[in-house]
């Protein structure tokens, strides 16, 4: 295991540290909300806020799944669709949707969720190597797979998902990850 | 209890760096003037030297140590500060500003030229340790005469907050003066008034020194403003001036009146208005804050209108717009926070063209005024470059050589004044040369050459002139055959567009040239007009925009089956549908039919395109926020806003916007002679339909 750890280490780092065995007492805290029935988290110290929907300004020229930008407390942050971004059925926005803000890389970013669902405690230990999904779902996304209860948590990995969504420049990221190891 | 000193480094630094401006500035006045303020350059020296001795900056400290020398022996008149050793001394200040720089970076400096500049600073020096012997002047050193002083030093209570120690001031004369000290504490108060970090003690110091009054007086340089400092010579032993000097204190040395009150002149205005650092981001956190709070007063009057009725709402709304008011009083005070005087752009020049001058060969008066003109300091920042480049041009092309001058009956120093003024809600800043002027002829003449404009086509001169600013016009070759306009001139243009700025041109052949810069006060603010395509906004830049016309079916033709044309005052306009140039989800929302909307024509880069857009919503002033902030550049927008009524509104970028659209190949934009040719046929067809 640590062999590999290592090995991935500067590539996927944030997906292969919660299973090195030094951490694997540690539990991290995550927020979890429903997309199309399932259930996802993203960890809680990366979300700044929660917001109900609210028209945006379409930006043009983008990805069909940037809804556009909005006003948060006076910067302009770029709303993303959560089920266009994973290729998931449209549905009608209730009153129960909402914008999870996250702040990644400095940035911050809205996300478009079904519903927020709770707060919850994931031992590292329990987190699992998510499968390949196929086209569906870049695996690079998750962070990982946690059981809860009865439930299975999907763990995001924000920071990587805004890379792949072309909103952050590559270089930047780049940047970012060697101020960070320093 | 220790101190890590290391936070206070990049303050030094900082420091350090305005000292060195000084010292240039200081320099060049002397070259020019012949006036020496020697004190201001010396002491500028003698702080960097002290600050990077304490915070441990060796290198820079060694260095300065031989400036200093170098200085010192030129106030005391050992040294002629000769063209020569003025270009050493300014040279140095190239490795020291390379040294801070480093410092400041945390690497290792690489300088070339700072052995060199070391060495010959150390021949001026005569090889022998003239600091050492630097304390006799030339006249002291003549006649060996002892002279004795009696000091009174009284430092204000404040003296020790400044970071200044009396013991290390009188233990600064005791290196160059015998000294009999006797301190007074009259005016300690009672144990329990005393504070810790005020100074109660004065000191009545008597000295026997050969060194001059001067040497004294250096030991209090730092506190002069702290404390009340007296030096009387007391009895003369040989020498007359000191006797006429005693009791006059302050005022230093008769030798040199003049300088000296200039110095004292100095210090009072630097003490009057104080400073302090503050980061950048913090400041721009304000700003944003601010501009919060102006659109939540938009939308709670908004709102309360709403609600109310109209005799309920009325004292309301009253003192709502008396928040309103505060509030833009408070956003323009914030926003003067960013502004800085142009002399921090300015303050690069005189040495610039002083250098390029003297490889030159040529004889320059450069002139600024005051620089106290305020500008926002990222404006500042990106007009730097820009002026250089002209300033540049005008001392290599503008200005002849002086033989040349003296054939056309001008003096033989040319002249470049540096002019920055108000107009409007703009900064002008003109760059004037007497040199010999553009050639409307040859420039028009290399147009006809390059396509730019076809032969025979009348044009004003200011027309003429702005085709040096056309991209591969200004290459090395074809400017010396053309006027002598430097290269890159397109890159200038560019850069002051890029800043929402103009350039215009003034010249007369043989006379000289004038270019004009006008410039916003800051990129922060925009003035726009709002527009409606669909459900978006957006916001046009006020200054491209030159009229709105309503498009009718007999002014609008079609070219190629895809470009339309819109014909306003003898011109064919490409028109530009935003709507199709931007795409957005609801895209297909908006007005189709060219006559139900309304065209804005818009001016880029000479470059004309009327705008397509569904209504008009209104002008107004917005705060630019930055897209790449949390999402990415977009093409053709520069930025968003914020409404009053909270919704964000796109900024265009009508140059991104006229070059995407030239890309596209969808727009008749390419060239200007092109454009102009279709221009005429469809002049004359639509004359000849008349």
């Amino acid at each position: 295991m640590s062999t590999t750890a290592s090995t991935n280490q500067s590539t996927t780092e944030s997906l292969t540290a919660p299973l090195d065995e030094h951490q694997s007492d540690k539990s991290k805290q995550y927020l979890t909300f429903d997309v199309a029935n399932e259930l996802y988290g993203v960890e809680i110290l990366k979300v700044q806020e929660i917001r109900g929907w609210s028209a945006v300004t379409q930006m043009p020229n983008a990805p069909d799944f940037i809804r556009g930008v909005m006003n948060l407390r006076g910067s302009v942050v770029p709303i993303m669709d959560i089920r266009r971004r994973f290729n998931m059925p449209e549905i009608d926005f209730t009153p129960q949707t909402v914008v999870i803000v996250v702040n990644v890389q400095n940035r911050t970013i809205g996300m478009i969720v079904d519903k927020v669902s709770d707060v919850v405690d994931i031992e590292q230990s329990d987190v699992r190597e998510a499968p390949d999904f196929g086209s569906a779902i870049d695996s690079s996304f998750l962070e990982g797979l946690s059981p809860h209860g009865e439930d299975m948590v999907i763990l995001l990995n924000v920071d990587e998902m805004m890379k792949g969504s072309d909103l952050i420049k590559v270089d930047d990221i780049i940047q970012n990850q060697e101020v960070e190891e320093l | 209890m220790t101190i890590d000193i290391s936070q206070f480094h990049e303050s030094f630094l900082a420091e350090a760096s305005e000292h060195l401006n000084d010292f240039e500035s200081g320099l060049l006045e002397i070259e020019n003037s012949g006036e020496a303020d020697l004190d201001a350059i010396f002491r500028a020296a003698h702080s960097i030297k002290g600050g990077a001795g304490t915070f441990g900056f060796d290198e820079i400290a060694e260095f300065t140590h031989v400036v200093e020398s170098v200085l010192q022996n030129a106030r005391d008149g050992l040294l002629e500060l000769s063209e020569s050793v003025i270009t050493e001394l300014l040279r140095s200040i190239d490795v020291l500003a390379e040294l801070i720089d480093a410092a400041k970076e945390s690497r290792t400096a690489q300088s070339q030229i700072k052995d060199d500049v070391y060495q010959a600073l150390s021949n001026y020096l005569g090889g022998g340790s003239a600091l050492a012997q630097g304390q006799l002047t030339p006249q002291k050193a003549k006649e060996k005469g002892y002279q004795f002083y009696e000091i009174e030093f009284e430092p204000f209570a404040t003296m020790a907050q400044t970071g200044n120690d009396a013991i290390n001031i009188i233990k600064e004369l005791q290196e160059v003066a015998s000294l009999n000290v006797q301190c007074s504490y009259d005016n300690v108060p009672p144990l329990y008034d005393i504070c810790e970090d005020e100074m109660y003690l004065s000191f009545h110091i008597e000295a026997e020194t050969s060194a001059s009054v001067d040497v004294l007086q250096e030991a209090f340089m730092f506190v002069e403003d702290e404390a009340k400092i007296n030096i009387k010579a007391l009895a003369c032993v040989d020498e007359e001036p000191a006797t006429g000097e005693s009791g006059t204190t302050a005022e230093k040395n008769v030798q040199k009146p003049k300088p000296h009150k200039k110095v004292a002149a100095k210090s009072v205005q630097k003490s009057e208005t104080s400073f302090i650092r503050v980061a950048v981001d913090k400041v721009d956190t304000l700003i944003n804050m601010v501009g919060e709070l102006v659109t939540n007063n938009a939308m709670l009057e908004l709102q309360i209108k709403r609600v109310l009725e109209v005799e309920e709402s009325q004292d309301v709304l009253a003192s709502i717009d008396q928040m309103n008011s505060h509030t833009r009083n408070l956003q323009e005070s914030i926003m003067a926070i960013r502004m800085m005087p142009l002399e921090f752009a300015f303050s690069r020049f005189p040495r610039m063209v002083r250098d390029t001058a003297q490889k030159l060969g040529k004889k320059i008066d450069f002139q600024t005024n005051d620089g106290q003109t305020e500008l926002d300091r990222t404006v500042i920042d990106k007009i730097s470059d820009p002026l250089n480049h002209l300033i540049r041009n005008a001392v290599d092309h503008g200005i002849e050589s002086a033989e040349q001058r003296l054939a056309c009956g001008k003096p033989e120093e040319g002249k470049i004044e540096l002019v920055a003024f108000y107009r409007g809600g703009n900064v002008v800043i003109d760059i004037i040369d007497d040199g010999k002027g553009l050639d409307p002829e040859a420039i028009y003449a290399k147009a006809v050459e390059k396509g730019l404009v076809d032969a025979g086509v009348q044009l004003p001169d200011s027309e003429i002139f702005k085709f040096i600013f056309h991209n591969g016009f200004s290459t090395a070759q074809a400017v010396t055959d053309v006027s002598g306009r430097g290269v890159g001139m397109d890159v200038v243009a560019k850069n002051i567009k890029a800043l929402n700025g103009s350039i215009e041109i003034f010249s007369e052949k043989g006379k000289g040239t004038k270019f004009s810069v006008s410039l916003p006060l800051t990129l922060a603010i925009v003035d726009g007009m709002a527009t409606k395509v669909g459900q978006q906004t957006y916001i046009i830049p006020l200054l491209n925009i030159i009229e709105s016309i309503k498009p009718t079916a007999d002014k609008v033709k079609t070219l190629n089956d895809n470009v339309e044309v819109m014909f306003v005052r003898g011109e064919y306009i490409p028109i530009l549908r935003l709507k199709e140039a931007f795409v957005t989800e609801s895209g297909d929302q908006g007005i189709e039919k060219l006559e139900d909307g309304i065209a804005i024509i818009v001016e880029v880069e000479s470059v004309k395109v009327a705008l397509f857009v569904d209504e008009l919503i209104g002008q107004l002033q917005v705060v630019i926020k930055n897209l790449e902030d949390n999402y990415k550049e977009v093409e053709g927008l520069s930025g968003a806003s914020i409404l009053g009524d909270g919704s964000v509104a796109l900024i265009l970028d009508l140059q991104g916007l006229v070059d995407m659209a030239q890309r596209d190949n969808k727009y008749l934009l390419h060239l200007p002679q092109k454009f102009n040719s279709i221009e005429s046929e469809a002049q004359h067809e639509h004359n000849s339909i008349n």
